[in-house]
């Protein structure tokens, strides 16, 4: 697996009280500075702790199998794995690298809606046997490879987003699940439960209350078929907002109840993945170029024309982009705006101001349009909200040179985590301990991660 | 074919008789789009490098795959993958096969739930009867689409490659995105 064993020595900076996030950037902000520039991630692994605390306040008992592809940084994978939750892969090198982390099979779900044989053969080999399926091809394929598996017919959903255009859709639709039933009773193979997906964008009570009946009428057409039926997982889409959980688990409680209850022997499952991490990941950047053009004579999509003076449009490039950790911002809106690191003035002008990465691409821009104060080559800038979509396993093809991450937790976090009982061995080894009264030097300076 | 396709397991093949092939000069590379197809093509275009005919073809199911003309080893050969869809007819997947890779253009209406088939059938076939291990799909930038494109590619195990990294034939003004085979590193043991 690409990555993961130079990553296998990570170290977690332990931070004493008084110590803060800002001050473990402002330290590497500070040694990057003098090698380099590069840059870099801080990743809280306290914050996981603290969302797995509000799934358990909120959407128990729904069991979370976190979704491998949206970050399996060594230090996630190792939190997540302490924590008892189960996993979701996509790809046989995620399975390998969860595996490695001693999770038994059965938490483990495979859930890419197109499998490689390879994949799936692999699967078969180390116990892992539930697995999603949406369509006849994929059927015959599992079928071939992996005779007892256990499948979760993906069902498809609304999709309300409001785009014109078809999308692709995954999951399939209600009108053919009989038929897929009657290919896998023929195959021999078991299906034992349903999944259905809804993106963040389409989470309106409606397409659950929807997908959660359709279910049920999944799980009755298939106990005709003699299926044994004992999972319900509801996918994933959740962004992290606990404001968003709250809705949705007050949206599908009573539904669950009535279709689903206690009795019934259906374990709940999600695939969260964006949920826990994505706040939990700070990455700092830093302007390797800088281009002042003149309003009237450039004007960049999405620029307001209220201005009339004369003042600078200012373009910075950064030191990474959508080829590398802002991939997502291709297919995304991308709505953060950075913080600038260096200390400003108040009163300090501000100007329009677009940021793009380090390739001459015209898709390269990762900010259209914000207010920063004049920045120079060599400023940091730093973006929260960076965890999901930007450190999952990458093609030993591509070659980014991912920014090398540093872990910390308070530890207050730390101390909560010991107290519940949530530990294992090859986490503990990898903590230090970083005093706050230490002032920071150009001689002190914390280990640095692989 | 089946010399620089690696075939496995020859089974099923169908050969069909070749019109003929696709010509290629030496100077002609990887500059050349895939491209010419008779069935997307009502007539022939005058200035086709080619007649459009294909060497060889094999069935694989609902899967069609038609090459081209293997004239020199070291360039690219046109691969074709129609996929039929009943009675709306086929999604074709033309493509470029080159020192180990092969190249697809992405079709209009990719997305479409049938038409995922079309994919998944071509990858399944790429797996099982080839020895390739990169597949790349390719779209133009300027595409409504493009963001579905990306996130439905993503979803299936692609990743968006950096616009200039050397592996990568010189087309503008697409974003390419690639799928690596998973396969076995050692020999399965029952």
């Amino acid at each position: 697996m690409k990555g993961f064993l130079e990553d296998a020595n990570y170290s977690i900076g332990l931070l004493d009280e008084g110590a803060t996030l800002g001050d473990v950037i402002d330290n590497y902000v500070y040694e990057h500075t003098l090698t380099g520039k590069k840059a870099f991630f801080v990743g809280d692994l306290g914050k996981l702790l603290k969302k797995h605390h509000q799934w358990q306040n909120v959407m128990a008992p729904v069991k979370p199998f976190y979704a491998v592809k949206c970050n399996s940084s060594p230090g996630v994978l190792e939190i997540l794995a302490a924590l008892g939750i189960g996993f979701a892969c996509s790809s046989k090198s995620e399975m390998t690298l969860v595996q490695d982390l001693g999770i038994a099979p059965e938490n483990i779900i495979y859930t890419n809606p197109c499998k490689q044989a390879s994949q799936i053969k692999y699967a078969a080999k180390t116990g892992v046997n539930i697995m999603t399926c949406d369509n006849e091809g994929e059927l015959k394929k599992i079928a071939r490879n992996h005779p007892s598996a256990k499948l979760l017919l993906h069902i498809a959903t609304e999709d309300i987003s409001g785009a014109e255009e078809m999308n692709m859709k995954f999951g399939t639709m209600l009108k053919s699940c009989r038929h897929l039933m009657e290919c896998a009773k023929e195959l021999e193979v078991q299906i034992v439960g349903v999944k259905f997906h809804i993106s963040s964008s389409c989470k309106e009570p409606q397409v659950y209350i929807h997908a959660i009946s359709d279910a049920r009428c999944v799980f009755d057409m298939a106990e005709e078929f003699g299926f044994k039926m004992n999972m319900l997982d509801i996918g994933g889409g959740f962004t992290g907002s606990e404001l968003q959980l709250e809705e949705v688990n007050h949206v599908i409680s009573p539904l669950l109840d009535v279709y689903f209850p206690e009795e019934s022997g259906v374990n709940v499952i999600a695939e969260p993945g964006c949920y826990y991490v994505s706040s939990a990941f700070t990455l700092a950047v830093n302007i390797i170029a800088k281009k002042a053009v003149e309003y009237d004579k450039f004007l960049p999509s999405g620029m307001e024309q209220t201005r009339s003076d004369d003042e600078p449009i200012f373009m910075y490039y950064m030191n990474d982009g959508v080829y590398g950790s802002f991939a997502s911002k291709l297919s995304e809106k991308f709505n953060t705006i950075p913080e600038v690191h260096k200390k400003y003035k108040e009163d300090e002008p501000l100007f329009a101001s677009s940021l793009w990465g380090p390739s001459c691409d015209e898709l390269d821009q990762i900010v259209g349009n914000c207010l920063l104060p004049e920045l120079s080559v060599g400023d940091w800038l730093i973006f929260d909200n960076m965890g999901s979509g930007t450190l999952g396993q990458q093609s030993a093809f591509n070659d980014f040179q991912r920014p090398p991450v540093y872990y910390m937790m308070s530890f207050n976090d730390w101390y909560e985590m010991q107290d519940a009982g949530i530990t294992s061995d090859t986490l503990m080894k990898n903590f230090f301990f970083v005093p706050s009264c230490i002032q920071l030097s150009p001689e002190d300076s914390f280990s640095t991660a692989a | 074919m089946s010399q620089w396709l690696g075939h496995k397991a020859p089974g099923y093949l169908n050969w069909g008789p070749g019109a003929q092939g696709i010509t290629m000069t030496e100077r002609e590379s990887l500059t050349l789009r895939p491209r010419y197809c008779l069935q997307c093509v009502g007539s022939q275009p005058v200035s086709a490098p080619g007649n459009g005919g294909f060497a060889a073809s094999l069935q694989a199911g609902n899967l069609t795959v038609f090459a081209g003309n293997l004239l020199l080893p070291g360039l690219p050969v046109q691969l074709d993958f129609h996929f039929q869809l009943g009675p709306r007819g086929s999604a074709h997947w033309h493509g470029l096969l080159a020192d180990g890779k092969l190249f697809l253009d992405t079709p209009c209406g990719a997305l479409d739930q049938n038409n995922r088939e079309s994919l998944t059938a071509t990858l399944e076939y790429v797996e099982e009867q080839t020895a390739l291990n990169l597949v790349f799909v390719n779209f133009q930038l300027g595409r409504s689409d493009r963001g579905d494109l990306l996130r439905a590619f993503s979803y299936l195990g692609f990743e968006v490659v950096r616009p200039d990294h050397p592996a990568l034939p010189p087309w503008q003004d697409v974003i390419f995105m690639v799928y690596q085979l998973e396969r076995d590193c050692c020999p399965e043991l029952e």
